[in-house]
């Protein structure tokens, strides 16, 4: 463990996720306002160098030159300022510019903003944006959203693997369960394996609870050099590996229907350079758009032999109190999934859950974490390293 | 020198109303078009080296897709002309194609029906007709008889004699009309009674049959009812006798006849048939009633569309001169080794394709530009089906409820319509079970199973109809479709 940490989060804000009445600035301003907040010895806005906002335009919303507003909403016009666009991913990949911005002492203090605001238009338009970024020219003309997508996966996984719809269930039975402890999750509310196994079909064998909803929210966090990290707090939170990955657009150009090459890439790029195994770590954030890519996610990342992620699912193992909590948030699937905002949600959770501060659903005595973000159905993927400061 | 008929297909759709064989909500003139000749194609080839010189159209087929035909067959300089959408049309078209003009190239002919969109673009709410289509390649061949045929009109005045006529029409086919044991399927408009007695003194060694002008499913279908009296025809000399098709009109003032020797090649049967499908609510007839824009956030301009239509319409991929790696899409980069020069078009077969996985997609959970199919049908499976080796295609499922496809089960991929977008209706390749669906290898014996196809796929050993796809387990599909009774 002796590698140098490359990026220390010192501050982090959250919205609350769900159908809300706020408005994308409004939504930006209170993520960051909370961020800022946090700092445990303040923060001076004019200090903040460079924006990433994260955000893929839902619904047609302001999608050139967004991060002039949220550079607007921060209270910093001129500020200099990038959106970030890589999908459900974007958050990650926001936060990987950050780290680099920092590390390699170009910048000493930056802002990473998350946003997505999906749930103010009609039905139709939100259908229509669904599957924008999946593979157009091929999946989307086969009548494909990504419900579908992953539903081609859940199917092939079962045919390979054997029956799994009771892991998918208790993938959603679980991150319901954590979400009801998440004051920020659009579902707080638990619900039982009946519930789940008898809700009316989506893109089967995918149904209802195996899909995270259509939510509105941002989350925001502070990325400073490690060297100054203590200026502004006692408990930074350390950003120890980062790694990126992509794949094919389209699932059916793929090595495999069941494997995300992009998270394996990702995760193999920031254990490499991190002073870090998998052993250590103590909790994962995974992209858990639906439930089949939990399983998915915790064979691509390493933590479950292929084919015996529901296994490790339905031992317990990935509960709060288990071995390996997975989605102590309540996930993409009970906390909501924002699109832009989600990389940078999975972020601010770590930053509660090993500073100790993460309440009814702490993690006991968490040093180390994983945090997973992927794009569409698995073109671009991110994933980061963090230890306790 | 003349042309034979190579190969002749008959294609109808799934769905049923009433008596009638009517198109789906993804089908139309140019979707059966194709079908039939897709059809032919597996049983002569009409691409590459073997591509159509011309292609005549026979109904309700807009001159606006004339350009697609060549893509749709791989025939890259392909004329297309169209004959007006009647009995007459059809014969004419045939007679045309019969003609070798110095080519000794291919062609086909093409007699399209649709229950619900006329030739001007009309669109009908209640099927007046029913739809399929017919499909006939033309070409030298040694060993198949030459395709003759005679036209011949009488200007208004005095009329030979029935029997004066009869002896006209065989001497203009080379039929002899004492000896031999000639067939001939004889349609008439009226007076039917005093045309048999007729033939009989004229005629006394031909055998005469005089059929129903079409099945029922077809009704007063203006076009392919013709092609009706060829294949009847064609069934009669399966034993390779002679024999002609007759067709008098205007109290034998017209007349047309084709005389075949031998057998044909004939796909497809219209015979009796299992029903069809009943469309699942009324919204099946609303199609639109014309190309409208559907607002899409996956958006694909026209000449993105049009890049790659032969991997879009024929399966056309591409393998690596070097490492000899498959790739689909054709993509111009080998997707294994990154050579990106001298990657060589292949084409998949279309037949037969096993699927990977299958999902289902639920009323509500599509695509906005799918609404109208969700609306019309009811939801659909989508699946992911293995071309070859490291290759797989992904395909909407058509003809057949969502819920009944699984992982395993074979396909036959057929161009139907994907949605309409700026306006033109875009097209795509969908996947129907094997052995179901229109322009699907079907069970059908034709009338000719004297003669040996050229290439058969062992799919179409099965009867159709008789497969079995039960509900699966847990999965209700949403939508239930009757068979028409």
């Amino acid at each position: 463990m002796g590698r140098a940490p490359r990026a220390a989060i010192v501050g982090a804000g959250h919205t609350r996720f769900g159908v809300l009445a706020e408005g994308p600035r409004r939504l930006v301003r209170d993520a960051v306002d909370k961020a800022v907040g946090s700092v445990d010895r303040g923060v001076d806005r004019e200090s903040v160098e460079e924006l990433f906002l994260a955000t893929l335009g839902f619904s047609g919303w302001q999608l050139g030159n967004a991060a002039a507003i949220a550079a607007e909403e921060v209270g910093r016009p001129g500020l200099p300022a990038v959106r970030v666009e890589n999908a459900c991913a974007s958050g990650g990949f926001a936060l990987r510019l950050a780290v680099d911005a920092v590390a390699s002492g170009r910048r000493e203090l930056v802002l990473v903003v998350g946003l997505e605001k999906m749930t103010d238009v009609t039905n139709a338009r939100r259908r229509y944006w669904l599957g924008v970024s999946g593979d157009t020219e091929w999946e989307r003309l086969a009548g494909l959203t990504f419900a579908g997508v992953y539903g081609l996966m859940a199917s092939r996984y079962a045919t390979e693997y054997g029956p799994v719809r009771e892991a998918l269930s208790e993938v959603a039975v679980k991150n319901h369960a954590h979400g009801a402890l998440n004051p920020n999750a659009h579902f707080q509310k638990v619900v039982t394996r009946e519930q789940v196994n008898t809700a009316p079909p989506v893109a089967a064998p995918l149904a209802l609870y195996d899909c995270c909803p259509v939510s509105d929210g941002a989350a925001a966090v502070l990325v400073a050099r490690p060297e100054v990290a203590r200026r502004f707090t006692d408990t930074p939170v350390y950003i120890v590996g980062s790694g990126t990955g992509s794949d094919y657009l389209a699932v059916q150009e793929r090595a495999s229907l069941m494997r995300l090459e992009a998270s394996r890439g990702a995760a193999d790029e920031a254990f490499r350079n991190a002073p870090l195994e998998r052993k250590n770590i103590d909790l994962l954030e995974v992209h858990d758009c639906f439930t089949i890519a939990e399983l998915l996610a915790l064979e691509d990342l390493g933590f479950a032999p292929r084919g015996r992620a529901g296994r490790l699912t339905l031992s317990g193992a990935t509960r709060l109190g288990g071995r390996l909590p997975v989605n102590p948030d309540g996930g993409l699937k009970a906390k909501g999934h924002p699109i832009g905002a989600t990389g940078v949600s999975q972020a601010y959770e770590v930053f509660q859950q090993l500073r100790g501060q993460a309440g009814a659903r702490q993690v006991r005595g968490a040093q180390h974490a994983l945090t997973h973000n992927v794009g569409g159905s698995g073109a671009t993927a991110a994933v980061h390293l963090f230890s306790a400061g | 020198m003349g042309r034979s008929i190579l190969s002749a297909s008959l294609v109808r759709p799934v769905w049923q109303h009433g008596s009638f064989r009517i198109e789906g909500p993804d089908e139309d003139p140019f979707t059966l078009a194709v079908s039939a000749l897709n059809r032919l194609g597996e049983q002569v080839p009409i691409d590459g080296a073997r591509a159509l010189q011309r292609l005549h159209l026979v109904g309700a087929t807009s001159p606006d897709l004339d350009w697609a035909y060549g893509e749709a067959l791989g025939s890259s300089a392909l004329e297309v002309q169209h004959h007006p959408a009647n009995t007459q049309g059809l014969w004419g078209a045939l007679g045309a194609a019969a003609q070798e003009e110095g080519s000794p190239r291919r062609e086909a002919v093409v007699a399209v029906d649709s229950a619900t969109t006329r030739a001007d673009g009309t669109v009908l709410r209640q099927p007046l007709h029913g739809a399929g289509a017919a499909a006939f390649v033309l070409g030298q061949e040694p060993g198949l008889a030459v395709l003759r045929h005679g036209f011949l009109g009488h200007p208004p005045g005095r009329l030979p004699s029935m029997k004066g006529l009869i002896h006209d029409w065989l001497e203009a086919l080379g039929l002899p009309t004492t000896s031999g044991r000639g067939e001939v399927v004889f349609a008439a408009e009226d007076d039917l009674a005093r045309w048999q007695t007729a033939w009989e003194d004229s005629a006394p060694g031909v055998t005469v049959t005089f059929p129903e002008r079409a099945p029922p499913h077809l009704g007063p279908a203006p076009t392919i009812r013709a092609a009706f009296l060829l294949w009847e025809l064609a069934r009669r000399l399966r034993t390779g006798r002679t024999g002609a098709v007759v067709e008098a009109t205007r109290g034998g003032r017209a007349f047309a006849g084709f005389r075949l020797d031998g057998p044909v090649r004939w796909l497809g049967n219209w015979g009796e048939t299992a029903p069809g499908l009943e469309p699942p609510n009324e919204r099946f007839f609303e199609r639109a009633a014309g190309v409208e824009a559907v607002s899409q956030g996956a958006y694909v301009p026209h000449p993105r569309y049009v890049e790659n239509l032969s991997s879009r319409w024929r399966l056309v991929g591409e393998r690596c001169p070097q490492c000899r790696a498959l790739g689909f899409p054709a993509r111009g980069r080998c997707r294994s080794c990154g050579r990106s020069e001298g990657l060589q078009p292949e084409a998949f077969p279309r037949t037969r394709l096993q699927v990977e996985a299958v999902t289902s997609i639920s009323p509500g959970a599509q695509p906005t530009e799918f609404d109208s199919i969700v609306a019309a049908a009811g939801g659909y499976d989508v699946a992911v089906v293995r071309l070859g080796v490291g290759t797989r295609a992904t395909v909407q499922v058509t003809d057949t409820p969502a819920g009944h496809l699984r992982v395993g089960d074979r396909v036959d991929l057929v161009l139907r319509r994907l949605y309409p977008m700026e306006g033109e209706w875009r097209y795509g390749l969908k996947a129907v079970p094997e052995g179901l669906g229109a322009g699907a290898w079907q069970s059908e014996s034709g009338p000719t199973s004297s003669v040996p196809p050229v290439r058969r796929p062992p799919s179409s050993s099965a009867p159709r109809g008789s497969r079995s796809t039960p509900h699966r387990p847990g999965a209700r599909p949403a939508t239930r479709y009757r068979r028409a009774r």
